[in-house]
């Protein structure tokens, strides 16, 4: 089914920073929420998107038209492979973007409710700090100091998973 | 109006209502002899500052001073127990300054990073001391603190979070909070606080991790140690695991160790 014809039905975003994107419906129902929002006649005006900023919101609807573009698996049992493959490369390089817009991106689509892209941040979060010591993972994550161990507690979590430090 | 106090050293106040001046009696203290003349800090009804009185044996020390509000007159508010050496007191000495946290009366010594609260006020023995780890270290640029909503926030040069300091003698209602960064950055700073990755999307990254990554990282945090060691999330990865992975063994420690994701 093609999706880009002039006279499909539009949607209007507004980002925090006031600015309009006028998407497909077929890409807006990428996101969950929207969906909900459309399903309960509530998006017939311009949804605003008040923790979104532009900067993100572009990239969600990057994410969101190439996927709204893409068969779907339970569409059809023997989809091209090709496509498969095809998407696979797209989702590996809007991943490549630096860690404050991956977390951005995460809570948008968190927000949105857009499953794929979460699987898709959390794994390439995942992927980043997999190799990473603890003292790292605080920096990257921000951790609050609050929660921090005791030098006496982290020692002894130290000392009983010691065969993860190896 | 008429703004300009006159210029003698008797103690006057301004009335707003009739734009006049009037002397009250005078102060028994010596307000001009610390060189840093700043406004009267403002708790339970009395303006405080540090001042220098007489002492006993001669020579001066330093007070808090305070002016009621209700009955326009001076009393000294008790110092805290702390002498340097002899009768000096360390208000006379020290880098002090009084500030109001919330509703209470407090010291704020930034050479050493110790706070001096006065818990109830009027109150010698209520004096509680807050020291503040890691507080020497940096260098304060322009060192403040503040009170919001039952933590205490110190504010250094540097934009960034530091640790939370030591409670010690700290009255149950409070927390206190050290913080890095200028006054102008508070508020980007909470902000960017703010964008923490929500407990539940951690969870769904933690479980995609090999368990090698996820034993190290039981030492990240009180809550991550609790959420790695939960049967559940134990479960729940190896279950994901198992799917992506042909090896797995179990070893007598409590979290089973799999192969690390292959390619």
């Amino acid at each position: 089914m093609s999706t880009s014809s002039s006279s499909s039905k539009k949607i209007v975003l507004k980002s925090a920073d006031n600015e309009t994107f006028e998407i497909d419906e077929i890409v807006a129902l990428e996101s969950q929420a929207i969906k909900n929002m459309i399903e309960d006649e509530c998006a017939d005006n311009v949804i605003p998107l008040g923790n979104i900023d532009s900067k993100t919101l572009s990239k969600i609807i990057e994410y969101c038209k190439k996927h709204a573009e893409s068969p779907k698996k339970d569409d059809n049992a023997d989809i091209d492979e090709k496509a498969v493959e095809d998407l696979k490369s797209f989702d590996a390089e809007f991943a490549k973007v630096d860690m404050p817009l991956i977390q951005d991106i995460l809570m948008a689509a968190n927000f949105l409710n857009i499953d794929n892209l979460i699987g898709l941040m959390c794994r390439t979060i995942a992927d980043r700090i997999k190799g990473k010591t603890p003292e790292e993972i605080r920096k990257i994550l921000n951790i609050n100091k609050n929660d921090l161990l005791s030098p006496e507690q982290e020692a002894k979590a130290r000392e009983e998973n010691s065969w993860a430090f190896d | 109006m008429n703004l300009d106090p006159p210029p003698d050293n008797d103690v006057y106040v301004y009335s707003l209502r009739s734009d006049t001046w009037t002397k009250v009696s005078n102060s028994p203290f010596d307000h001009y002899s610390y060189d840093e003349i700043f406004p009267g800090v403002f708790v339970n009804g009395f303006l405080h500052w540090i001042a220098c009185k007489d002492s006993d044996y001669g020579g001066d020390h330093g007070v808090i001073a305070a002016f009621g509000l209700a009955d326009e007159k001076f009393c000294e508010v008790p110092s805290p127990y702390f002498y340097l050496y002899n009768d000096v007191n360390f208000l006379s000495v020290k880098d002090c300054k009084l500030v109001a946290l919330g509703e209470k009366l407090a010291i704020f010594d930034h050479e050493e990073g110790v706070v001096w609260l006065m818990n109830e006020y009027g109150v010698k023995e209520s004096w509680t001391k807050i020291v503040v780890h890691g507080f020497s270290e940096s260098r304060m640029v322009e060192p403040m603190i503040f009170y919001d909503n039952g933590k205490i926030v110190f504010v250094n040069g540097k934009l960034e979070v530091l640790n939370h300091a030591e409670e010690k003698c700290l009255g149950k209602s409070h927390d206190v909070l050290w913080l890095e960064g200028y006054f102008s950055s508070l508020q980007t700073m909470a902000s960017e606080n703010i964008i923490t990755i929500p407990h539940d999307i951690i969870t769904d990254i933690l479980h995609r991790l090999p368990a090698k990554s996820l034993g190290q990282f039981r030492c990240v945090s009180k809550n991550w140690r609790s959420l790695l060691s939960q049967p559940k999330f134990i479960k729940t990865h190896r279950n994901i695991l198992k799917r992506n992975h042909l090896i797995f063994i179990y070893p007598f420690d409590r979290m089973p160790v799999y192969s690390d994701p292959v390619g």
